[in-house]
């Protein structure tokens, strides 16, 4: 019966049951159940995923749960894990905990962020007749024995609204209170320095049409590069594969826009910046292929009926020891003074006040976002024209490639343009990729477990047969996806989407 | 959602004492629960420590809002009250002078029942228009009866009420209560009540010093003296009425 509006909550660093009776005036009587005290690890994400959608999960001796962020107690949910370090969805033992962790993980792991002793002890307000009238909780978190900080949560009784709101305006004119909304759990990762959040990798800048091209693209890229580095930690620990992902897509959308909007710097200058980014990009791309495929174990196995299952054990053991290889080399190349140094490097030139220019570099923005999105689109057209059920998969792959250059520009500069009037385009576009990513992962999956074959050290009877039948099995889907694509590309070449860049793509006068 | 009433048209039998601990094992056993003091003398209130709201009178009961905004939580986890008020004893003639006067209330309480669980009334020791309205409302109807001659009759002149009325005769369920085993009397009134009336609960309230104390305490006796017989008895009676409630759901 509990409700977040209903409830009213007061940080302060006074730990003294006496200061709280004095600030909440004469004649109030306070009474105090046991304090108990539990010892709790607090567990989420790099994103703070978990906390951030208002729950926490805490370790509790040898319990695992999850609680409300707000109080770390409340709608406690209990769950088994079978691993005691970085923890996933799957780690957990089917049940509700699991459930909750799956709605908000996906791929990402827990791992624990602070380690606090929680104490809370409960106090009753009572009137002269000696009913309770409103119960007040006081939350302490103490590190070896040191207090961090304290807060008090005013819990009112259903019919005594107004003794709860007179005890909430004495504790809100009480120095040694501050009211504050913060969920205890934010508390604790303050505590233990846990609480900053990463720099999402959709810059948080708003772009404006008049600013300078080189100015746009200067900030973004220093955004993109910080926002890549702050994975390393986690690639480097290997706590989950989405480091290693989120790092790439950082280094991928850095480059491209580095190629698409040529110009704003000397041309040596990005040269030198494209070149060093896509040789860092290259050094993770075995790990992340084998991560996806790791990935899709489960779904590579059930696909199979289980008398070739035996097959892919083999094919996956060896995976993983590739796997562990190239988690190795990366680490190597992360940790090495050349690495660091190179990166911060690029890192100060990123921020420099007024970098080089090149011949675009005082031009508006806006108008140079307009004229790269419809070269783009033009050569997107161009190229996906040219493509026939019979072409072969470079051909396919590059209208891919151009269908990404145009969507990542859409979404880079979708700031500058008034609100959905691309959405028609960008619409058609993602049908398009969806269609063009099934085609290539098919391809791709073929094209790797051709090369298994040929290259494995070792491979039995049952090995063979068992890859032999996948590979027949993608290349069946390959004929209904390429159907797709066709259907897909039609709906982009179309007259709407020609009207929509011709006439919708401009910005008040700047076009 | 069940609506218990204890009701007698006798005071002093312990009525109030079993509708204050039978709500308050209800919230102990998990359920939400509102117990409504029908009686504008007050105990249940009292038992609770709760005063009524300032504006809450006779006639906010017939009105759904009013009547939730009177509502205080108890000292007891799930367990709130609506508390009475003196206003109640006009409650009868109040009813009177309205249309569909016996089902009124009855419908306001079921209004208000809807949050909850479980739902206690406490009524007052009358035969009148809110007896009538309990009795349409109630799920059960508890009777405490003290074992002797003139209890009979009590339990006779209310079944005649029922028939006349048209109510159903087999939700009245008396219990015994305030019982003295060593009174032959009270051994004797049970063996024939007993054997007579098949709607008795097995489980039965002895007289108790716990219980008479709650007054002095102002708690449910299971709160201030859980090792008691009373105790122990109050929580036989709860079992034994859940399975009944449990049996009437399924048929």
């Amino acid at each position: 019966m509990e409700d977040a509006a209903r409830r009213f909550r007061w940080q302060s660093s006074e730990d003294d049951d006496d200061v709280l009776a004095r600030s909440l005036g004469d004649g109030i009587l306070l009474e105090s159940g046991e304090e108990q005290r539990a010892r709790l690890e607090l567990l989420d994400t790099f994103e703070r995923t978990l906390v951030c959608a208002g729950h926490a999960l805490v370790r509790d001796g040898a319990q695992l749960l999850a609680v409300r962020a707000d109080d770390l107690r409340s709608d406690a949910i209990m769950g088994v894990a079978t691993r005691s370090s970085a923890l996933f969805w799957w780690d957990l033992e089917p049940g509700p905990l699991q459930d909750v962790l799956r709605r908000h993980l996906g791929l990402r792991a827990v791992t624990p962020l602070a380690a606090v002793e929680l104490r809370s002890l409960e106090h009753r307000v009572s009137n002269e007749d000696g009913k309770i009238v409103a119960r007040l909780r006081k939350d302490s978190l103490h590190v070896d024995g040191r207090k961090l900080g304290c807060s008090v949560t005013l819990l009112p009784l259903l019919g005594y609204e107004r003794e709860a709101r007179a005890l909430a305006t004495s504790l809100s004119r009480a120095p040694a209170f501050r009211p504050s909304d913060e969920p205890l759990a934010w508390l604790v990762l303050r505590a233990a320095g846990q609480d900053r959040l990463p720099l999402p990798l959709r810059p948080g800048l708003r772009l404006q049409p008049l600013q300078t091209a080189q100015d746009g693209v200067t900030r973004i890229s220093h955004w993109l590069l910080r926002a890549a580095r702050q994975h390393e930690p986690g690639i480097v620990a290997d706590i989950d594969t989405e480091f290693v992902h989120a790092y790439r897509v950082a280094l991928r959308q850095l480059r491209s826009l580095l190629s698409l909007v040529k110009g704003v710097y000397p041309e040596d200058d990005t040269r030198r910046m494209r070149a060093f980014f896509a040789k860092q990009a290259r050094a993770t791309n075995r790990l992340r292929d084998l991560d996806v495929y790791l990935l899709d174990e489960g779904a590579f196995r059930s696909t199979l009926p289980p008398v070739l299952q035996g097959g892919l054990d083999e094919m996956f053991a060896d995976l993983r020891s590739e796997r562990a290889q190239a988690l190795r080399q990366v680490r190597r190349v992360l940790r090495s003074a050349t690495y660091q140094k190179q990166m911060a490097a690029h890192e100060q030139w990123l921020s420099q006040h007024s970098p080089p220019t090149g011949p675009r570099a005082e031009e508006p923005i806006g108008a140079v976002a307009v004229a790269e999105i419809r070269r783009r689109a033009r050569k997107v057209l161009k190229v996906g024209r040219a493509v026939s059920d019979s072409s072969p998969a470079e051909e396919v792959h590059q209208l891919r490639i151009e269908c990404k250059r145009l969507r990542y520009l859409l979404e880079l500069f979708a700031d500058l343009f008034p609100e959905g009037a691309l959405a028609p385009v960008v619409r058609r576009l993602k049908r398009l990729q969806d269609a063009l990513g099934g085609l290539n992962d098919g391809a791709v999956q073929e094209r790797f477990l051709g090369e298994y074959l040929k290259t494995a050290s070792r491979l039995d009877p049952q090995t063979i047969a068992t890859v032999g039948g996948l590979i027949g099995l993608l290349h069946r889907a390959q004929g209904e996806a390429r159907q797709r694509l066709r259907e897909r590309f039609s709906e982009f070449d179309s007259a709407r989407v020609r009207r929509v860049l011709a006439r919708r793509a401009r910005l008040g006068g700047a076009a | 959602m069940t609506i218990i009433a204890c009701y007698s048209s006798k005071g002093g039998v312990g009525k109030t004492s079993s509708a204050t601990n039978l709500a308050f094992l209800a919230a102990a056993h998990g359920s939400r629960t509102l117990i409504v003091d029908l009686d504008q003398q007050g105990a249940t209130s009292f038992y609770f420590r709760v005063r009524a709201p300032e504006q809450h009178r006779a006639r906010s009961l017939l009105d759904e809002a009013r009547s939730e905004a009177a509502i205080l939580e108890t000292n007891y986890e799930r367990l709130h009250i609506l508390p009475a008020h003196s206003s109640y004893r006009s409650l009868d003639t109040l009813l009177d002078g309205m249309k569909k006067s016996r089902r009124r209330l009855a419908e306001r309480l079921e209004d208000v029942a809807d949050g909850y669980d479980v739902m206690v009334l406490d009524c007052p020791p009358t035969l009148g228009l809110v007896a009538e309205n309990v009795f349409r409302a109630a799920d059960v109807i508890l009777v405490p009866v003290i074992p002797t001659t003139l209890s009979r009759r009590t339990v006779d002149q209310l079944d005649a009420f029922f028939e006349k009325s048209g109510h159903d005769r087999s939700r009245l369920r008396p219990f015994f209560s305030m019982v003295e085993p060593h009174k032959r009397m009270h051994r004797d009134t049970m063996q024939e009540m007993r054997a007579s009336d098949p709607r008795l609960l097995k489980s039965s309230i002895p007289y108790c010093a716990e219980i008479e104390a709650m007054g002095t305490h102002r708690e449910p006796v299971l709160r201030f003296a859980l090792r008691s017989r009373g105790a122990a008895a109050f929580l036989e009676l709860w079992l034994e009425l859940q399975g009944e409630v449990a049996a009437t759901a399924r048929d």
